[in-house]
């Protein structure tokens, strides 16, 4: 009963770092062959669990450190969504009716053009010349 | 006898200086030019004059001075609106020449004329101050401008005012000599470039030309001094 379980978790385990490390897959088939293979003896079976969990640990902490360079990716994500997003309500909360941002950098973009042509016509009209 | 060798010897200097007078001013500019803190209302002097000519340019083509800028270390600026632009980037330097030309050349004349002239500097100052200076360093600069030109009228002495306004004017003519030359730093910015883009002619060309004018002044001068 044991035996099967301990053997069903290496199975297991190796479907897990077949999809995750290809450095241990070497490794961990061969503890579960060895404690399929010698069920009668205890203190074989024994070392082969310890092994395994060593094994199981291993593969474990690999999985975990992955998902937690994910998770880091993520949180920053995050934190970037969620300054944005406390701006947007800053501004929202000062005044309701201000044009979004993109809008408001079209407009502006929008004006220069439109004050670089008034400043032409200003210095013509004007006609000042500067002599040193 | 040792009378005779006394009045023989200031005879002989008085000749001298008669003869070499010019000459004598012109090195005596040239030194004032050289020292540290007495050159600079000189310096400002012929800023001055430059800008000047730069606004009477304006106003005789139709144009009119906006604002002069006088700066501390012998620098100017002339804002003018319409008007000819070659005539007024040309008449900066030549204008300068003029000036230092016409005031070594009245201060030759009677003493009466010599002290009119400088009432008509006097005039320009004020009116410059009044209607073309727009800030406090350019008023302050104005300002020793004009107590230089009020000493020099308080001169009793024919002699003396003659010899000043003499010396002025050398100083003018050096200055304007010397200045053009500074255009020719390959930087394409000043009158020389002005006149270079509006008329196609390079900037050296002018740079010669300004060089020659006051060339041709002080050899008037010289000359002049020579009769």
């Amino acid at each position: 009963m044991h035996i099967s379980s301990t053997a069903a978790q290496a199975v297991r385990f190796e479907q897990l770092s077949k999809s995750t490390l290809n450095n241990q897959q070497n490794t961990v088939p061969k503890s579960t062959e060895f404690a399929v293979g010698s069920a009668t003896d205890k203190k074989q079976q024994a070392a082969a669990v310890k092994e395994n969990q060593v094994a199981h640990d291993l593969a474990a902490q690999t999985l975990a450190s992955k998902n937690l360079a994910v998770n880091e990716q993520a949180i920053a994500l995050f934190e970037q969504n969620k300054q944005s997003q406390s701006s947007k309500t800053q501004f929202s909360a000062t005044g309701r009716d201000k044009p979004s941002v993109h809008n408001e950098t079209a407009v502006a973009s929008y004006q220069t053009i439109g004050n670089l042509a008034q400043r032409e016509s200003v210095q013509h009209l004007l006609g000042v010349d500067l002599f040193a | 006898m040792s009378k005779f060798s006394s009045e023989n010897t200031s005879h002989k200097s008085s000749n001298l200086w008669q003869r070499y007078q010019f000459f004598i001013l012109l090195f005596a500019a040239v030194i004032f030019r050289q020292l540290p803190l007495v050159s600079i209302p000189f310096n400002w002097l012929e800023s001055y004059f430059h800008e000047i000519s730069h606004g009477i340019a304006a106003l005789l083509t139709g144009g009119k001075v906006v604002s002069i800028q006088l700066f501390a270390n012998g620098a100017g600026l002339c804002t003018t609106q319409g008007g000819s632009r070659l005539a007024i980037s040309f008449f900066g330097y030549a204008g300068a020449t003029l000036w230092g030309w016409g005031i070594y050349k009245l201060s030759t004349m009677h003493h009466r004329y010599a002290q009119a002239f400088l009432m008509v500097i006097l005039a320009l100052l004020v009116s410059s101050i009044v209607f073309w200076g727009r800030d406090l360093l350019t008023w302050f600069i104005l300002a020793i401008l004009m107590a230089v030109f009020l000493v020099t009228l308080k001169v009793k002495k024919a002699h003396y005012l003659q010899k000043l306004m003499q010396l002025f004017g050398l100083l003018i003519l050096l200055n304007s000599l010397s200045s053009p030359i500074y255009l020719l730093d390959g930087r394409h910015i000043g009158d020389g470039a002005a006149l270079a883009s509006t008329t196609f002619m390079p900037e050296i060309f002018w740079v010669l030309t300004w060089f020659i004018i006051a060339l041709l002044a002080l050899y008037s001068l010289y000359k002049q001094q020579k009769k």
